[in-house]
Parts: structure tokens; C-alpha cells; sequence
């Protein structure tokens, strides 16, 4: 599994070679105080800046190359590793070029930016190593595929059951079950919000209204309710059917809208990762630029 | 309005199925949203797609944002519906029917014949791709704003102000490209207008930026001498360096600064007369050279000028003119305060200035005249000679001996003593010529006594030319004390006023701690030199940290820039008497 073999890649090869940088930095950067103190500007700063620039370029190219699965040199496990390894070392490499000196200019921008990026990057290594298993126990071995050709078989099922019942509950369920809801914004999909509605036909002249059924529940006792009133058996049965249909269709619902949600997080921190990137690359040239004009 | 939906229904017995539904809204809503009225699921159904809307007896339809919509076959966004009107919608049906009695509109659906789950599931957005949040629209948005907000606004700001206008107060300024806080004082001056320093874009600031204000400081190297330099670069900002943390201060205070230059035979090639420096420790800085004062002969006004030689400590010899035997005047034995009868004190004369570093001018007036009195005729101990020019003591001798000789009731001296065996008979004066001659003549004897024997000549250096006139026959040689042997380095009396060697478990202070340096007590001659040489500083300080050592570098006690004009400043050239 990738992200077993990415921490320790080709013996943790990586976190040397990044050790090694964090080691060298820290020695350059001890070498400053004589005649100037620590700072950006003293030769040791401007190598440590130069070299965490390089790092930043290299690095956000190799987030495009390690998704790349075919050609090139090196393997996407290697180039895995050595983007956190050394994604890692460049947070360090930043701190000893600016000497710790912050203030409200395009200099701590891009720090800041920096930051962004290297703490989404340590989230999304986090969600990496936790969040597949998570997603496998959930799913249950079944693809998501797999869930929602359940599910269309459900839906059909319940429209069928719901034709032989009264008008009111056909209606209920039927429009429950088309509106349910499924992910949706990012929001939704992330914090698993459910908009789902059903309709209830209006009693006497009144017209339809349309309910939430978060969770399916609303319509579950809707149904339930109808039970203990049914004429018939058949229908007392129909509805029986009719429930059970409901209430396991509400339990794939369930594991549908954690798999999109552990999906999602496994994936939204590229979203600050990647926009924050780019946007540091920007601030990185804005950094060196503004640098050079006021010299 | 009222709406009567009839919706078609699979139920995959073969006949025709509808069921209807009723619904009152001011506006019916068509989307994928669970909350539309009608709600048509399909990967390219926004949530809310379709309006329609019941105005004056017309059924209106409005695409919401860019949907499409098909109407009769033909796309539109917007249109006027009559009954047959089919509305397509990514493969849904609807068609107006004529409204049944209480209804303003009925629509009849047909839905999406979704036949495989495959399409089924496209109907919901499961990925973040799809959330409707684009990942590269995120990244140029950030991007850009990015780029104006610390670039591109602030330049122009730059560009709004050097065209003599001042940039409205909400756009960034350069202000947002500091590096660090401006020292205090600059701060203060430039405010917040990068461009008092920073005159010219992609351009270090230049030398001349700072001579603006800074007008009076001096170079430490000479234009000849710059001129020579290999290294000839040096700039303002080369040491001063403004932007930085955490210290407060622009003033390079490491070795490095002298030692660069100082510690390199190659570089000090341009000035041989210069000591290699290393630091400060035994053989690392040469032994000191004291600024000795010497006379110089006559200015173009006739006035006594003085020359500086500089000479090592070692064998080093003063010429103040001023006869002074520190031996003696430290002797309790010999000489005691006329106030309390105690010793003298080094403090006694020698007062610290507020500078710390310099001692108040040594005069007559101040510092001897309590002693030594210039009294000069036993009968009037309260007549006494003015501190001044050889012919104003004659003239004042003169005038004391003709009043007192042409005294009515004067009486010669007479010796009332016994003598002693051992010693000589007193002269006796006696002179026989008239009142004027003799007081002349002994006048003459009292000045001759004056410059060659007792007076004058205890403490001054006389030259006496017998060929001349009685008043221009003695001239007492200038007086000139030095009180800065080092003007161009520094150093605190103040902090060491008590002191405590490495070597001695013994806190000295007062004239004990100015005898642990200067050893006054054994100087017998003015022209000894009292200051002390490097080895006694290196007992205690060395620019290398130490246990029992206070460090000390090279900016304790030397500056980079020269005073301004420090020869004509030299506060070792203070006249104390003439």
C-alpha cells in the first residue's frame, strides 16, 4: 500500500537526505552573528532562502510529477517520500533564513503561505495514513458503484411498493425517494448535511407540502404511522414491505454519505494545499522582487 | 398560483399511469435541489434550473444562470408558454395541458427514462470535483490576488507618489515590502517614505542618502588612502545595517570590523605606519602610543605652538614646561591638604569631568595656589606677585620696594638672629644711594631671585638672557599639559574608580585604584609618564571571552569614524598657563 511504503521508502532515504539539510542549515545558520546578526540578508541568509526557494519550486513540481504515473525517472513512492521529507526540512530551512523576524509585509506572506501549505500538507499525509482504512470498513468490501446499484434497486423496489399503497403514502415516498439527497456542495458532502425532502399530499382542499426527512427518519415514521391504520392486511403488509424497503435503503444511505464524506476528506486539503501553492510561488517571486527594488 | 402536476409513471404494467399532484407557490421552482417543486435529477441539472412563473394569465419561463433550456425544440432562456408547449430538460418532459377547473396551470411530466444505476448515480455530485469549487480557479484567484495586493498596488503607489500625488489612503503601499523595523530615530526622519533611502529602484542604497542628514561624519579612511583600497566598495549600509532585528541598534559591535582590515598584512599594505591587530590580548595589539605634546617655537602671532609626536609608552618622556614632583606631593611625610592637614588624594587635583573619561584642567589658581603662595617679602605676607608675565612681577616689585622704602617710618632690616656657627652671615641690605635707586635695586635682586633661585623658578622652566634690560631678561617657557594622550580612543575612569584584579583578592579604590596604573608615587620628574601600556589592561580585559576576564572589543575603546576634525577638537592642547 502506498501509504505504508511512503514514510519509509528505500529505508527512509528521504528523511536522511532531509535530516542532512536540516543539519547543514542550522550549522550555516549558527555561523551568523559577527558582524551582522542573524538575518535574511547575511550571506548564510541568503543561501538558506535560496536553497528553501529551489526546495518550494521543486517541491511543487513534484507534486505534479508524483502524480504522474507513467514515465519519467524514480517511482511515485519515491517521489512521495521525498515531498514530505523534504517538504518538511523546507518549513525548518524558512524559519532559520528569516531568523524568526515576522512583521505585516510580503515577507511573512509568504512565510504564512508557506505555512498554509506545508500544515495542509501534514493533514493530508494525516488522512493518507488513516483514512483507507476507515473507507474500506465502511464500504465493506463493496465499491461505490456497488452501493448505489443497491440503492437504484431500492429506490425502484419502494416506487413499486408505494404504487399499491394509499395516494398519500405512493406520494410520501415516492417524492422521497427522488429527493433524497447525496452529497451535493462541499459542505454537504464533507459535514454529511442532509437536505432531503419528502412530499405530504395536503388533507382536503389543501395543497401538497414539502418536509425535511434528514436521515430518511421523517419518512420512516411516516410510514410506520400508517401501519396501525391500514383497512386491509394487504395493505397492513404492503406497508410492512414498504418499511422495511425504507429503513434498510435508510442504513445504504448512511454508508453512502460517509464514504462521500471520507472521500471528501481525503481529498479537501488538497484544496488549500494546491491554491495555497501557487499562491506561494507568487508571494515567493513578490518576496525576492520587492527585496531587489528597495536594496 | 395553482398547479396541477400530472406525472407520468413507470409501472411496467403496460398501461398508462399518472398521478397528480397540487401545488400552490408564487413561483414553481424546477431543479435537482430536494426542494424544488419539481425535482428532475441529471448530472447537468443545476439545483435550480427553471422558474415559472404566473403573471396577468401568462405562463412565463425563465433559465436560471446559463441553463438552456429546450422549448419546442428550440433553445431558449427565456419564453412565453401556451398550452402544447413541451419543456426538454436533459431528456425530462414537461408539457403545459390546459388547467382543469381551480388550477391557473397544469403540467404534464415525463421523466428521464434513468434506466442503469450507472446514470442513476451521476445524478448526485459524490466527488469534490464536482462540489461546483474549482481547485485551478482557487489557485489563479489566490494567485492574483497575491500578486496585486503585495505587488502590483503598492508599485502603484510608488509610481501615484513620484508623480507628486499623494495615493489614496486605502491602496497598499511599499510599506508593505520592510523587511523589519526602521531604526527609531530614521523612523522618525523618513517616516514612511521608502524613497529617502531607497532613491532609485534595483539600486543599493547610496552613500549619499545618508550624507543628507548625516553630513558631519567623517571617513575612517582618507580619500588618498581609499583611493588605494583594493577593496574600495565599502558603503554606509556595508556595516549599517537598517531593517534588522532583534537589536535595536545599526552599530556593528564584532572585532570583525576592525580585525577585517587590521588583522591583514595584505590589506594594511596601504598603511605601513600601522601595527597588524588581531584582538585584544598580550601580543595581539601592539603596545600603545601616546600623543606627547612638545613645543614648537612661535605661530605666525607670536604665540607659543605646540606640536603632537606620537611615542610609544615604553621610555616615553614629556616636556610640559611645568616643573611637578608627583613623589613628593604623595608623601604625607612631605606634603599635606592646608585644610585638613591630611595626604594628598589623586582627586585632590585631578577631577573627573562628566565625560567619564577627561579631568578638569589643572591651573594655578585652582590646584596650587592654596599652597603655594606668591608671597615674596616677609614684612607684608599678604603682598604677593601676580601669576602672570615676568614684567608684571617686576613692575610689581618695583612698586612694593619704592612704597615701601620711601615709608617715613621705614627701617632697614636688621638682623635680630643669632647665627648660626655653621652657617653663613646673612647679607645684610644696605644701600646707601637715594630711595629710588635702592627700591630699583632691590627690586632687580628679588627678580633675579625669583627666576633663578626661589619663586617662580620651583615650578617653571626660565630662560634668562643677562645681555638684555631688566624686563625682557627672564621669559618663563610655555606651559601646556596634556589631558588626552589617546584622542582618538576612549576610556571610562569613571568605571574604574574601583578595580579588582584577576590575580589580587584586593578591591582597591580610590588613589589605591589610580596608583594600580598610573605609579605616581615614584615619579620624581614632570616628564615621566604616568600612562600605563597595553599589559596592564590585558591583566583584565581581552576581546575573547574568559572566566575572571571582562571582555572587551575593539568599539570599547576605539571608533570607526574619526571626530569631526579632531586635531583642531584635541581637548590634549588646553593652555593652563603662559
Amino acid at each position: 500500500m502506498i501509504y505504508r511504503n511512503v514514510m519509509r521508502y528505500a529505508g527512509g532515504r528521504y528523511l536522511w537526505v532531509a535530516l542532512l539539510l536540516v543539519a547543514s542549515s542550522f550549522v550555516l545558520y549558527f555561523s551568523q552573528g559577527g558582524v551582522q546578526p542573524p538575518n535574511g540578508g547575511t550571506w548564510q541568509g541568503y543561501v538558506l532562502g535560496t536553497v528553501a526557494a529551489l526546495l518550494i519550486v521543486w517541491l511543487a513540481w513534484l507534486g505534479i510529477r508524483k502524480r504522474r504515473y507513467a514515465g519519467g525517472s524514480g517511482t511515485v513512492q519515491g517521489w512521495t517520500s521525498a515531498h514530505i521529507y523534504l517538504g518538511t526540512a523546507v518549513l525548518l530551512l524558512a524559519t532559520l533564513h528569516c531568523a524568526l523576524q515576522f512583521g505585516w509585509n510580503v515577507h511573512t506572506l509568504s512565510y504564512v503561505l508557506m505555512c498554509g501549505v506545508i500544515f495542509s500538507g501534514f493533514y493530508g499525509l494525516y488522512q493518507y495514513l488513516t483514512q483507507p482504512q476507515l473507507l474500506a470498513r465502511n464500504r465493506a468490501g463493496e465499491a461505490r458503484a456497488g452501493l448505489f446499484a443497491e440503492l437504484y434497486d431500492m429506490d425502484g423496489e419502494a416506487r413499486r411498493l408505494a404504487a399499491r399503497c394509499s395516494p398519500a403514502v405512493g406520494l410520501a415516498v415516492k417524492s422521497g425517494v427522488e429527493r433524497t439527497m447525496l452529497g451535493g456542495g462541499m459542505g454537504a458532502q464533507l459535514l454529511q448535511r442532509d437536505g432531503s425532502r419528502f412530499m405530504q399530499a395536503g388533507s382536503g382542499e389543501a395543497a401538497a407540502t414539502l418536509l425535511p426527512n434528514a436521515d430518511q427518519q421523517p419518512l420512516v415514521d411516516f410510514v410506520a404511522a400508517r401501519i396501525p391504520r391500514a383497512a386491509k392486511r394487504s395493505e397492513a403488509r404492503n406497508l410492512q414491505d414498504l418499511l422495511a424497503i425504507l429503513v434498510r435503503r435508510q442504513s445504504l444511505l448512511r454508508q453512502l454519505r460517509r464514504d462521500i464524506a471520507l472521500q471528501g476528506w481525503l481529498r479537501v486539503w488538497l484544496y488549500v494545499h494546491v491554491p495555497m501553492t501557487i499562491a506561494l510561488i507568487v508571494a515567493l517571486i513578490v518576496h525576492i522582487v520587492t527585496t531587489f527594488i528597495y536594496w | 398560483m395553482n398547479v396541477l402536476i400530472r406525472e407520468q409513471l413507470d409501472t411496467g404494467s403496460g398501461f398508462e399511469e399518472f398521478q397528480d399532484t397540487e401545488l400552490q407557490c408564487e413561483r414553481l421552482d424546477i431543479g435537482s435541489a430536494p426542494d424544488q417543486q419539481i425535482q428532475l435529477l441529471g448530472r447537468d441539472i443545476k439545483g435550480n434550473a427553471l422558474q415559472l412563473t404566473w403573471r396577468n394569465g401568462k405562463l412565463m419561463l425563465r433559465g436560471v444562470g446559463k441553463t438552456s433550456v429546450q422549448v419546442n425544440g428550440q433553445p431558449c432562456r427565456t419564453a412565453e408558454l401556451q398550452h402544447g408547449d413541451v419543456i426538454e430538460l436533459d431528456g425530462n418532459r414537461l408539457t403545459v395541458i390546459p388547467a382543469p377547473a381551480g388550477f391557473d396551470v397544469a403540467l404534464e411530466l415525463h421523466r428521464a427514462s434513468n434506466s442503469d444505476a450507472a446514470n442513476f448515480e451521476n445524478a448526485f455530485v459524490t466527488s469534490l470535483a464536482g462540489s461546483g469549487i474549482s481547485m485551478r480557479a482557487l489557485s489563479w484567484t489566490l494567485a492574483a490576488i497575491t500578486l496585486l495586493v503585495s505587488l502590483l498596488l503598492p508599485l502603484a503607489s510608488v509610481y501615484w507618489r513620484d508623480a507628486g500625488a499623494e495615493p489614496p489612503a486605502w491602496l497598499p503601499s511599499d510599506a508593505l515590502w520592510i523587511s523589519g523595523p526602521l531604526h527609531p530615530v530614521h523612523e522618525l526622519a523618513a517616516g514612511d517614505d521608502c524613497r529617502s533611502c531607497h532613491q532609485q529602484m534595483f539600486v543599493q542604497v547610496r552613500d549619499k542618502a545618508c550624507q543628507e542628514c548625516h553630513e558631519e561624519i567623517a571617513d575612517h579612511l582618507s580619500h588618498t588612502l581609499l583611493e588605494k583600497h583594493p577593496d574600495n566598495q565599502i558603503r554606509c549600509a556595508s556595516c549599517h545595517r537598517e531593517h534588522n532585528e532583534p537589536r535595536p541598534t545599526l552599530i556593528i559591535r564584532a572585532d570583525s570590523l576592525c580585525t577585517d582590515c587590521h588583522a591583514d598584512e595584505q590589506k594594511m599594505e596601504i598603511a605601513p605606519e600601522l601595527d597588524i591587530v588581531t584582538g585584544f590580548a598580550d601580543k595581539a595589539h601592539p603596545t600603545f602610543r601616546a600623543h606627547l605634546l612638545q613645543p614648537d617655537g612661535v605661530d605666525d602671532s607670536g604665540a607659543a605652538a605646540w606640536k603632537t609626536v606620537l611615542s610609544k609608552i615604553d621610555g616615553a618622556s614629556e616636556q610640559s614646561n611645568l616643573k611637578f614632583p608627583h613623589d613628593v606631593h604623595l608623601d604625607p611625610e612631605k606634603v599635606t591638604s592646608k585644610q585638613d592637614d591630611a595626604p594628598l588624594e589623586c582627586n585632590s587635583c585631578h577631577q573627573l569631568n562628566s565625560d567619564r573619561e577627561h579631568f578638569a584642567p589643572i591651573t594655578m589658581e585652582r590646584h596650587c595656589a592654596a599652597c603655594h603662595e606668591l608671597t615674596f617679602d616677609p614684612a607684608f605676607p599678604e603682598r604677593q606677585l601676580p601669576h602672570g608675565k615676568p614684567e608684571e612681577v617686576i613692575f610689581t616689585l618695583e612698586g612694593h620696594y619704592l612704597k615701601r622704602l620711601s615709608d617715613p617710618d621705614y627701617k632697614p632690616a636688621t638682623v635680630k638672629k643669632r647665627r648660626r656657627p655653621d652657617r653663613k652671615k646673612k647679607r645684610v641690605e644696605v644701600c646707601s644711594e637715594a630711595t629710588y635707586q635702592c627700591a630699583l635695586q632691590k627690586a632687580a635682586r628679588d627678580t633675579d631671585d625669583q627666576f633663578t633661585r626661589q619663586g617662580c623658578v620651583s615650578c617653571h622652566e626660565i630662560s634668562v638672557y643677562p645681555e638684555r634690560e631688566l624686563y625682557q631678561r627672564y621669559a618663563v617657557k610655555p606651559v601646556k599639559l596634556s589631558s588626552d594622550y589617546f584622542p582618538s580612543a576612549r576610556f571610562d575612569h569613571g568605571s574604574h574608580r574601583s578595580v579588582k584584579y584577576p590575580d589580587d583578592d584586593k578591591t582597591l579604590s580610590g588613589s589605591e585604584a589610580c596608583a594600580s596604573c598610573h605609579d605616581a608615587a615614584q615619579s620624581k620628574e614632570s616628564s615621566t609618564l604616568l600612562i600605563p601600556d597595553v599589559d596592564r589592561c590585558v591583566r583584565c580585559h581581552r576581546s575573547e571571552r574568559e572566566r575572571g576576564i571582562v571582555p572587551l572589543q575593539c568599539i570599547g575603546c576605539h571608533a570607526y569614524h574619526p571626530q569631526p576634525s579632531e586635531d583642531a577638537m584635541d581637548p590634549a592642547q588646553q593652555e593652563v598657563d603662559e
